[in-house]
């Protein structure tokens, strides 16, 4: 019999042990709340440089960079995120092997377009073809990204083209000579051309496109908490990340 | 990967430099790829040692290849032998064959001299220093160099200072006269000229030609920045700590390096260093082998390639003595010792010792109404001043807070008619405390409090004293700019007013402009100051100090500090003046940082 006002040490530890899981389920529900976030875009800035950036800009959710696709794509495979942030092309080169889950929620924008032009930069004019040796950044692993540049670029028959993976290693391809031109964007010309005293030549692809930096959602649950994250961003950060405002799908 | 000989390291070839990045951890190697059964596909032998770089290498080069492809890893160690490579060749057929590090690619060659056959498959080599050497008498290779071209070095490191960097120095030995061509090539393209010195391969006495290697090139040839080939001869441990080290430490020259060894937060002598990003190796070399394979596995029109990627390391502290480094451009760097990628500052405790000694003669004084009057025959006035000062800083991020103590010693003669008088001993003490805040690299402002206590004896009559006999406190502001490298602009202003007595309140500002070049440093001051209606001055001061190594300094000195007056303030050669002695003073310090 227990005496009123009095628990018995059971009673005390069984409480202290209900607390602790409470505690732990709690804990545990909260970090399960921190949407993860895998991010693969090539900048000239590092990307341990990118997640401090990514991080202090979005708190609420768990932010993982990779510098290297195929790092990338195996972090997809292991642990799939809640969500991807990549050049769209990419986003949706992965989607064949998400299964269908992964849908594209919001799109970067500068000055209201979705995509931009690029352009190749050369030591001397180019004519454009498919006998020319390239230089690209690698988005979606080597095969998919020759793949894809030769439909980009309307050739014939596979380019040749050399992958890098980070943006600065396409001037030094420039620098040494081991390609003809780099494929880059156009709004990227002048910071090239501030790092090198080589004189460069632009050629213009008039069709050739490329689909800005986009947030492709995976689990649909944490979509509000991502969508309405990169919707907070400020100014400077999304001048980091190339675009100027985001539209929703 | 597959171990066919022991696990002993790479060829020990003395204290080499490359040994820290060929050798690397010994950590386990992946093991080989999972379609290795498939005998339709193209073998391909990888031969290397088990490190931590050829591990990055090889596991990207499997990510990267087309399934294809069947590599099969082998580790060659020490006791691995041509004929273990004839053996490997025989079994698996290989279309080409990676070849990692210096070692193995000294084995392949032996076992492609003792080979009969006429055709070898291809082979390529990456992670072997100077391949240029190393490639030669071996048939059907190409390869990736690992020195990083110095201007991939020179380009980044451009672009991360504000100051101009078009002259770079090298010193090298004569077998390296193609490397340090190829890269003037380069260079030159960028817009940068390379000034080498060429040592002698047999030189005796590389320890002097290398002293004044570097003082020919930064004092004769006015090089923007010194480049460190990765020369293991020049570069040995002896030669690094008393030629190398001491020479550069001294100058204020960025120094380009190209090995991780040469670099670090603690150990001041890289400034940069661009080295190779072995992940990327590995996709380079993938790339490699499918272009290989299109050409029908010949290497006939594949000369060596420069490596595509590489690994960007800043020392920020070297950096800033050489001028602004771009915060924006941090972000682009792998790593930044003493800053982190936003250009912030850690925080750093520092102390400061002064020793100055002056010697300050009076000839004559400035009367009320600021006439200069010489003294009369008989009449003189000697002061012998030695200030100890010790000081530390307290730096974190943009803030930094400063003290500073300093204990004068006094000695003070006067003669007049016939008498002299004299006395010695402890001046005023004087203790100052500040605040300041970089508002960019070139701009740094603050206050400063500063307290003067009355620890040395008042002048009685013609008894002269150590001290004025009064306490002072007061406020005081400081602004410090640096508009180029080298030049440093500085004022300070405030007052001190006098405490338990009626006497006035004094007023000072003084403005300095400083200019580094080589070790030396010319220093100008102008002072002004005013006590109430009791004495006035505006003068000048000059001095010259000379930098022994980064922390230590001499100094010799034309003007002196107003202890024996008791206000602890600059004064030199007086251009206007009232109620004031005048005359001349010369003075010696050290001073040094620990």
């Amino acid at each position: 019999m227990r005496t009123l006002g009095k628990r018995s040490p059971q009673s005390r530890e069984g409480r202290w042990a209900v607390s602790f899981c409470c505690l732990v389920l709690f804990s545990t529900s909260l970090a399960q709340a921190e949407p993860s976030l895998a991010v693969h875009l090539p900048l000239d800035i590092r990307p341990r440089a990118l997640r401090e950036i990514l991080r202090k800009a979005m708190p609420e959710v768990d932010v993982k960079v990779y510098g290297r696709v195929n790092d990338f794509r195996h972090a997809l495979k292991q642990s799939p995120p809640d969500a991807i942030f990549a050049f769209r092309a990419a986003i949706e080169s992965t989607k064949e092997s998400m299964n269908g889950e992964l849908k594209i929620r919001l799109q970067g924008q500068i000055r209201g377009m979705e995509s931009e032009p690029y352009v190749l930069l050369s030591r001397v004019p180019l004519l454009v073809g498919p006998d020319l040796k390239l230089g690209s950044i690698d988005l979606m692993g080597r095969n998919k990204m020759i793949k894809f540049i030769e439909k980009l670029l309307g050739f014939s028959k596979k380019p040749k083209v050399t992958l890098v993976a980070k943006t600065e290693d396409l001037l030094t391809l420039l620098q040494f000579k081991l390609v003809d031109g780099i494929l880059i964007p156009k709004s990227a010309v002048g910071r090239y051309r501030d790092k090198t005293q080589l004189e460069l030549t632009i050629t213009k692809l008039p069709k050739v496109n490329f689909g800005l930096p986009a947030v492709g959602i995976i689990n649909q649950k944490a979509k509000s908490v991502l969508v309405k994250a990169f919707m907070s961003l400020d100014n400077a950060t999304k001048k980091t990340l190339g675009v100027e405002q985001w539209k929703k799908f | 990967m597959e171990k066919i000989l022991s696990h002993t390291p790479i060829r020990n070839i003395g204290f080499s430099l490359w040994i820290a990045i060929l050798s690397g951890g010994a950590q386990s190697l992946t093991i080989g790829s999972a379609w290795a059964q498939n005998s339709e596909r193209t073998s391909i032998l990888v031969l290397a040692p088990k490190t931590d770089a050829t591990e990055e290498i090889i596991n990207e080069l499997t990510n990267q290849v087309p399934k294809a492809y069947k590599l099969i890893k082998k580790i060659v160690s020490k006791q691995s032998t041509s004929a273990d490579i004839e053996q490997l060749i025989e079994k698996h057929s290989p279309k080409a064959i990676v070849v990692l590090n210096n070692a193995t690619v000294q084995l392949y060659r032996e076992y492609q001299k003792s080979s009969k056959k006429v055709r070898h498959p291809a082979a390529v080599m990456a992670l072997t220093s100077f391949l240029d050497f190393e490639v030669k008498g071996v048939k059907n290779a190409t390869g990736i160099y690992y020195e990083i071209p110095a201007v991939l070095s020179f380009v980044n490191f451009r672009s991360l200072v504000n100051e101009p960097m078009k002259r770079f120095g090298v010193i090298y030995r004569e077998r390296f006269e193609s490397i340090v061509e190829r890269d003037r090539v380069f260079a030159k393209d960028e817009g940068i000229e390379i000034i080498g010195v060429k040592i002698k391969s047999d030189e005796a006495n590389v320890h002097r030609s290398v002293k004044r290697g570097i003082k020919k090139l930064i004092y004769e040839d006015g090089i923007d920045a010194l480049w460190v080939l990765n020369d293991n001869k020049l570069l040995k441990k002896d030669l690094l700590l008393a030629a190398w080290y001491p020479s550069l430490q001294k100058c204020n020259k960025p120094v380009i390096v190209g090995v991780p060894s040469l670099i670090s937060e603690k150990f001041e002598f890289g400034t940069f260093a661009v080295l190779p990003d072995h992940v990327s190796m590995g996709a380079q070399l993938a790339g490699l082998l499918m272009e290989l394979e299109e050409a029908g596995w010949n290497t006939e029109d594949f000369p060596l390639h420069q490596p595509q990627s590489v690994q960007k390391v800043l020392n920020y502290k070297l950096a800033s003595k050489v001028g602004t480094v771009r915060a924006e451009v941090l972000q682009e760097l792998d790593i930044v010792y003493g800053a982190n990628q936003n250009g912030e500052e850690p925080t750093i405790g520092k102390f400061n010792t002064d020793i100055y000694f002056s010697y300050d003669m009076a000839s004559g004084k400035y009367n009320k109404d600021g006439k200069q009057q010489d003294f009369q025959e008989g009449v003189s006035s000697t002061t012998i001043l030695l200030d100890l000062s010790l000081g530390y800083t307290f730096t974190t991020g943009a803030n930094q807070f400063k003290t500073k103590l300093g204990i004068p010693f006094v000695i003070k003669a006067a003669s007049m008619a016939g008498m002299e008088h004299s006395k010695y001993g402890l001046g005023d003490i004087n203790l100052t405390g500040g605040y300041a805040y970089k508002f960019s690299e070139v701009v740094t402002a603050g206050v400063d409090l500063r307290v003067k206590l009355a620890t040395g004896t008042k002048a009685k009559g013609i008894e002269p004293g150590t001290g004025n006999g009064m306490d002072h406190f007061g406020p005081g502001l400081t602004l410090a700019w640096a508009p180029v490298a080298g030049l440093g602009l500085a004022m300070d202003g405030g007052m001190l007013m006098t405490l338990k007595s009626e006497a006035d309140d004094i007023f000072y500002g003084n403005f300095y402009a400083n200019y580094t070049f080589s070790d030396l440093t010319p220093k100008l001051g102008v002072h002004f100051f005013k006590y109430g209606e009791m004495s006035e001055a505006m003068s000048i001061t000059g001095e010259l100090a000379y930098a022994l190594t980064n922390s230590l300094a001499i100094r010799v000195a034309l003007g002196t500090r107003q202890i024996s007056s008791g206000l602890g303030l600059p004064i030199g050669f007086i251009l206007s003046a009232k109620g004031l002695t005048t005359g001349m003073s010369f003075g010696v310090g050290l001073n040094a940082d620990f």
